[in-house]
């Protein structure tokens, strides 16, 4: 059971890493593009 | 089926020799205040250069100097407050003469521009002395920016590719071969990766340092320029975005169960992740670069992003089936290359037709004429790159038809298996090499000039002439025209000489006229008559060719009562 929480939050981080990467680019993109 | 890929694959192709490739480019000056070689009545408080996208003020250079080399500016360059494609520099009051502009910018995607003008302080500023021009030509293609560009792209591109091929093309591998691991994959994933994360911040240290003339240790004033610098922040952007990529590739991979042919909720979470940081991190290089300052934006976004997409895939793939097969026991090898082959030429082909449509599309987007392809040097490496596409294709193609239905074969004859999977190997590795010298080219590639969008507005072009001393031969309506220019050279005078001959008798009493009209940015033209020096041939030494660039030289040329037009396109270098 403690197995599958901690494959269970490591996989949220990833998703959250994966997330912050699409938040990064957008405001990259917003001081670019203007 | 496989009949209708191949001959859709030989179109798409045929297509891309057409019109190839991704372009990257530089700024042009497109106008200058004071304008270049005019005369102005009262000194200017400013010089201002704009250019036809946005440069980076802290690495730009203008120097406004008197005939005597003395330096008439007050104060660093600054953007323009009403104008950001504008650069200024403050000037005192200048007596009346000769000035000359010496300037140096770097465009937002990084590359390097220098040129030189001339303007006057009237109204009795006198003849034009002959400046010593410092050197007009630099280029972002130096052999150690290139290699670290290189090496920082096919990193990334690789650790993509990799764990598309490990999380998704492979995986069933794990499942139906008994004993068949992914672990090699996996730590190849890691070394790209780790490679990827040393790459890219030693090749955005060394090409600030390039860019700001700095050495490559003065890392306590070449951070700060990092981090103000456009270029600067696009890379640490990727560098940032690449390493949550990595962080979520490794959680993948370490909540991935192969053997279980459904993926868990975890699984489907951290691959998520991965999918938004891949595409996160490669829309980077193509904000940080040209694709964003190019119109319409968000197509050539989009086409730099499908095109490294699909290339990483491609390479990064291929790195990976040499893995597989060189990490598969030998008993297991055909079993676990016959499941993991088909499924990766599948995507391959894919990636394939996507790498070159986007490229065709953005060549269509950045080359102003057919012509530039084979008449300018971002033409030619435009061309290499694709003639190590094609041959990287020639062997794809063999996979395809070949080794695919071998292995096919393979399932139930194991002495087929050998050989098929020997073939392979031998496939895939040129094709690695092949891709990337590609990338290696692509390196090149951005750093080169391309050609300017005002050749598309010349027609009729006699002859492509330059960079260097010139010597044309030209015939037409029935008269031949020798001409040479010497040396060639911008903001110096230069010697321009026609001979006219008819059925190899010099024509006499001509009358040439020379007009002189910059293409790479708007100056009034100038127009000279050529004098004749010796039976026909026609001559003149004329301070004409003020900057570096693109000139349209058109004669106008009337013998025996006959109006007869050449037009010439001049490469002037420093």
């Amino acid at each position: 059971m403690t197995g599958i929480r901690l494959r269970l939050a490591a996989s949220l981080l990833a998703l959250g890493a994966g997330a912050a990467a699409v938040a990064v680019v957008a405001e990259l993109a917003r001081s670019i593009l203007g | 089926m496989t009949r209708t890929r191949l001959a859709t694959f030989v179109a798409v192709t045929a297509a891309a020799l057409a019109l190839p490739a991704v372009a990257s480019a530089h700024a042009y000056l497109v106008s200058t205040s004071p304008v270049a070689s005019a005369t102005v009545n009262t000194s200017p408080k400013q010089v201002a250069l704009t250019f036809d996208e946005a440069v980076e003020p802290r690495f730009a250079i203008i120097s406004v100097t008197d005939a005597a080399g003395r330096q008439e500016t007050t104060g660093p360059p600054r953007r323009s407050p009403t104008n950001p494609d504008t650069i200024l520099v403050p000037v005192r009051h200048v007596a009346e003469g000769w000035y000359l502009v010496y300037w140096r910018a770097i465009s937002v995607d990084g590359h390097p521009v220098r040129g030189a003008f001339t303007f006057a302080v009237g109204p009795n500023a006198g003849p034009a002395p002959q400046f010593p021009v410092p050197s007009t030509s630099e280029t972002a293609a130096t052999p150690r920016l290139v290699t670290a560009r290189w090496v920082a792209f096919i990193s990334v591109m690789a650790a993509i590719g990799l764990l598309a091929l490990r999380l998704g093309i492979a995986r069933p591998v794990a499942r139906r071969v008994e004993g068949a691991r992914l672990r090699a994959v996996s730590i190849a994933f890691g070394v790209a990766s780790a490679i990827g994360l040393i790459a890219i911040p030693i090749y955005t240290l060394l090409a600030t340092a390039e860019f700001a003339l700095r050495s490559v240790f003065d890392v306590g004033a070449l951070v700060p320029l990092m981090d103000v610098s456009a270029f600067g922040r696009g890379y640490l952007h990727l560098w940032l975005l690449f390493a949550l990529f990595v962080f979520a590739g490794a959680v993948a991979i370490g909540v991935d169960r192969p053997e279980r042919p459904r993926r868990s909720v975890a699984e489907l979470f951290a691959t998520t992740g991965v999918l938004l940081a891949a595409a996160a991190t490669l829309l980077v290089p193509g904000l940080a670069g040209h694709a964003a300052q190019t119109r319409p934006r968000g197509a050539s976004l989009l086409l730099d992003w499908v095109h490294l997409a699909a290339g990483s895939i491609w390479i990064g793939g291929l790195v990976g089936l040499l893995v597989l097969w060189a990490s598969l026991p030998v008993a297991k090898r055909t079993a676990g290359l016959v499941i993991a082959v088909p499924r990766f030429s599948n995507t391959a082909f894919v990636s394939v037709l996507l790498l070159i449509g986007s490229g065709v599309g953005a060549t269509i987007i950045h080359l102003p004429t057919l012509g530039s392809l084979w008449q300018t040097s971002y033409g030619k490496a435009l061309l290499v790159k694709i003639g190590l596409l094609l041959a990287a294709m020639l062997l794809a193609s063999g996979n395809l038809l070949r080794t695919k239905p071998r292995l096919a074969i393979a399932e139930h004859d194991p002495d087929v298996g050998v050989s098929t999977a020997r073939l392979l190997r031998r496939l895939v590795s040129g094709e690695v090499v092949l891709v990337a010298a590609a990338v290696f080219a692509a390196a090149v590639l951005s750093s080169l000039p391309p050609p300017p969008p005002s050749l598309a507005a010349v027609s009729n072009v006699s002859d492509h002439v330059g960079p260097g001393a010139v010597s044309s031969v030209v015939a037409k309506d029935g008269y031949r025209f020798e001409f040479h220019v010497s040396p060639n050279k911008a903001a110096v005078p230069n010697a321009f000489a026609v001979k006219i001959t008819r059925g190899g008798q010099p024509v006499r009493g001509a009358e040439v006229l020379l007009r002189f009209d910059m293409l790479d940015m708007e100056m009034p033209s100038q127009q000279y008559r050529l004098a004749e020096t010796s039976p026909g041939l026609y001559a003149r030494s004329a301070p004409a060719l003020v900057m570096v660039g693109h000139w349209a030289l058109a004669f106008d040329v009337t013998a025996h009562g006959r109006p007869i037009d050449l037009l010439f396109v001049d490469h002037a270098t420093g």
